[in-house]
């Protein structure tokens, strides 16, 4: 059995080497078909992200790990030499443990970032298209995905805030609940209002408005996030509608009082208003969250939220790992023990192809037999040759339960079974 | 007896249930589920026992009104806990089951249910007690809102993840409140209507029908503010909490309490 995993990633290359080792979407397909023509590999995937470039594949005959880097290396354009520095080599129960921790986004920049699931998806049906994915990788992969989404329900490692977006959105939501069909109201352009804006668009919140000084930015802010703009002097009317709004301004002063916000609430109804103050100077003065419905947050209680979220994060990864771990002993088990059951039924086969050459011959010297006497000819030796190799096949199942494959080995190879084939499975 | 007895073995197993949830040494499997179910069937079987020594349904004392009431709240109680970010509120109701049963273990046991209007009268507590039960709801629920309302405007945001939103709860104060006084409301036209149709039963000062009607006018005009006024919020969990707080546990509860159901007419 035999398992390689080569690549790069932001863990040990800087990003003007990831970039030139990206390969394209579109070049994947090309890549794994010249893995197999060149008899590098027997099977592949290639998972190509921002953050890391793999190639996960059986290696062809005596083929190992260095040779994989560098025909990676060499395959986008680069010296093995100078690649080779920064590519990381797994071979075998390594190489499934470092799948495995990709797939459940714990090898991630941003642990728990759920993206990489989706990408390593992506990845397996370009090498199932491309023909490069073989009975290995299809075990392998299937189970890695299962292990993501067994990490995923079994832990909290993906659902804390750890952005500032997220964190918005998680603030916002422990005030009103979920975001579908809520409103909201942005006021300015900066990037940490945008960021939020953009988390709550994707968490389903009905209508987005942005208010700005300049009209035009505030125009073409709306159309980049599908949002429509107003004037930056109609924020109290937009208050009185909206569940959430946000500053992100450099005014550099306060836009929200409390005296202009009383009224507002007032005739609201007292309907819970999230304000999330993302500007510094601020622009909502403190002093409007002692009015009655109003929630006044600030980019330090973001921040706050974040750290928290990332601190959980780290505690359910450690969960995660035990999982992983779990996961991969089983799953290597599994592969070892269907190689080394297709080895045994190579021994039979051995034994039935010797039978077979031996009747063939005697037959030769035996012309004046007929056809029923040829048949109980055939019949005996199929007996002798079953019962002679049941006690070897019995042992070698035994062995294989037990986990003792070096003494499966020592007995195949006595029994004149030539030496694994390193990409021999059972299809 | 037996069913007293299995009612007392109930509570241990609630109790039991509590301290398992904490004890992370065992698997999650083990943690909640057969526990809860465990305690849950052992209450049902205290209720059921109680039905076959009296013959009769277990609404005809206070011991076994509120047993009955008791097992509903920790029943949906579960059923709460298992909704996203509802933990707490599930505790939270979870506990209120627990005084509700320590209260129907220690409360005086009832009258001879042979003297009570067979079909009137179960309908009649039963519903009095679904409104206590909305009310009930309403009173952890807003207990819960206040806590979260309180974090939230102090900014104090560690584990909010565990609380519901603020939203929700407001909502679900609404549901418990509404559902709660219109039960309350049936189970006195029901009650009302009894007495009505029998001359002889004297009402009399009695302490009962008059800490419902309190609790239904309290609660009467803490929907009319929400519903008219536009109270919501911390406005309405404020008022639901003092209205179950002082009106249900200390007023209509103790004379139920010290009086049993009613004390006219030979009933309680």
């Amino acid at each position: 059995m035999r398992l390689v995993a080569v690549g790069i990633s932001h863990h040990t290359a800087p990003v003007e080497l990831r970039e030139q080792l990206a390969v394209a979407p579109e070049r994947v397909g090309e890549l794994l078909s010249r893995l197999r023509v060149e008899r590098v590999g027997e099977e592949g995937v290639l998972l190509s992200t921002c953050n890391r470039v793999e190639l996960y594949a059986v290696p062809s005959g005596d083929r190992g790990p260095d040779e994989l880097a560098g025909w990676l290396a060499e395959s986008s354009g680069l010296r093995a030499r100078v690649a080779g520095r920064h590519i990381y080599r797994y071979a075998e129960e390594d190489a499934l443990k470092h799948l495995f921790r990709v797939a459940c986004s714990l090898d991630s920049m941003v642990v728990g970032e759920p993206q990489i699931i989706g990408q390593v998806r992506d990845a397996y049906q370009k090498g199932v298209t491309a023909k490069a994915v073989g009975p290995v990788l299809r075990r392998v992969m299937d189970r890695a995905l299962h292990v993501a989404k067994r990490v995923r329900v079994e832990t909290d490692i993906g659902r804390e805030a750890v952005s500032v977006g997220s964190s918005g959105v998680e603030l916002a939501r422990q005030v009103l609940g979920e975001l579908d069909g809520k409103s909201a109201l942005l006021v300015g352009a900066g990037a940490h209002g945008k960021l939020v804006a953009r988390a709550m668009l994707f968490q389903g919140l009905g209508e987005l408005v942005i208010a700005n000084r300049t009209f035009a930015n505030a125009v073409a802010l709306a159309e980049l996030l599908g949002a429509s703009a107003v004037h930056g002097d109609e924020i109290g009317r937009y208050l009185e509608r909206v569940d959430v709004a946000l500053t992100s301004t450099s005014a550099g002063r306060v836009l929200i009082s409390a005296e202009m916000l009383a009224p507002i609430m007032r005739r609201r109804r007292y309907r819970p208003l999230v304000l999330i103050d993302l500007s510094v100077p601020r622009n909502i003065a403190p002093e409007v969250n002692s009015l009655e419905g109003v929630y006044r947050f600030d980019v330090d209680d973001l921040a706050q939220v974040a750290e928290q979220g990332a601190e959980r994060r780290r505690s359910a990864a450690v969960r995660a790992e035990q999982i992983v771990h779990e996961e991969v002993h089983q799953c290597w088990r599994l592969l070892v023990d269907q190689v080394a059951h297709q080895r045994v039924g190579a021994l039979s086969r051995r034994a039935d192809l010797i039978r077979q050459a031996e009747l063939d011959r005697a037959l030769g010297r035996l012309p004046q037999l007929g056809e029923r006497d040829r048949e109980l000819l055939d019949a005996m030796t199929r007996a002798i040759v079953k019962k002679l190799m049941n006690s070897p096949l019995q042992e070698a199942r035994a062995l294989i339960a037990q986990g003792e494959h070096a003494r499966l080995e020592s007995l195949l190879q006595a029994m004149g079974v030539e030496a694994a084939d390193p990409t021999e499975t059972d299809g | 007896m037996i069913g007293l007895g299995l009612l007392g073995l109930a509570l241990l197993c609630h109790v039991a249930t509590a301290a398992a949830l904490r004890l992370e040494r065992l698997p999650a499997a083990l943690r909640g589920t057969p526990w809860r179910a465990g305690a849950a069937v052992v209450h049902a079987l205290g209720l059921i026992a109680g039905v076959i020594e009296k013959g009769a349904l277990p609404l005809e004392s206070m011991q076994w009104g509120l047993a009955s009431l008791a097992f509903w709240v920790v029943v949906g109680a579960a059923g709460v806990r298992r909704r996203p970010r509802m933990e707490v509120l599930g505790n939270t109701l979870f506990g209120l089951g627990l005084f509700l049963l320590i209260g129907a273990l220690v409360a005086p046991t009832g009258a001879d249910p042979t003297r009570l209007d067979p079909l009137w009268f179960p309908l009649h507590v039963a519903l009095i007690l679904g409104g206590l039960l909305g009310f009930a709801l309403s009173f952890g629920v807003s207990g819960l809102y206040l806590f979260v309302h309180r974090r939230l405007k102090r900014r104090e945001l560690a584990d909010l993840r565990r609380f519901p939103s603020v939203q929700a709860l407001d909502q679900w104060n609404a549901r418990a409140m509404g559902a709660g006084f219109v039960a309350l409301t049936a189970g006195m036209l029901v009650g009302g209507t009894w007495a009505l149709t029998h001359p002889q039963t004297s009402m009399g000062p009695d302490l009962t029908v008059h800490g419902t009607l309190a609790v239904w006018i309290w609660y009467a005009v803490g929907l009319y503010l929400r519903v008219v006024a536009g109270w919501q919020g911390r406005l309405i969990a404020v008022f639901s909490v003092i209205g179950f707080g002082t009106m249900v546990l200390l007023g209509l509860l103790a004379a139920l309490f010290f009086q049993g159901w009613h004390g006219f007419g030979g009933v309680g």
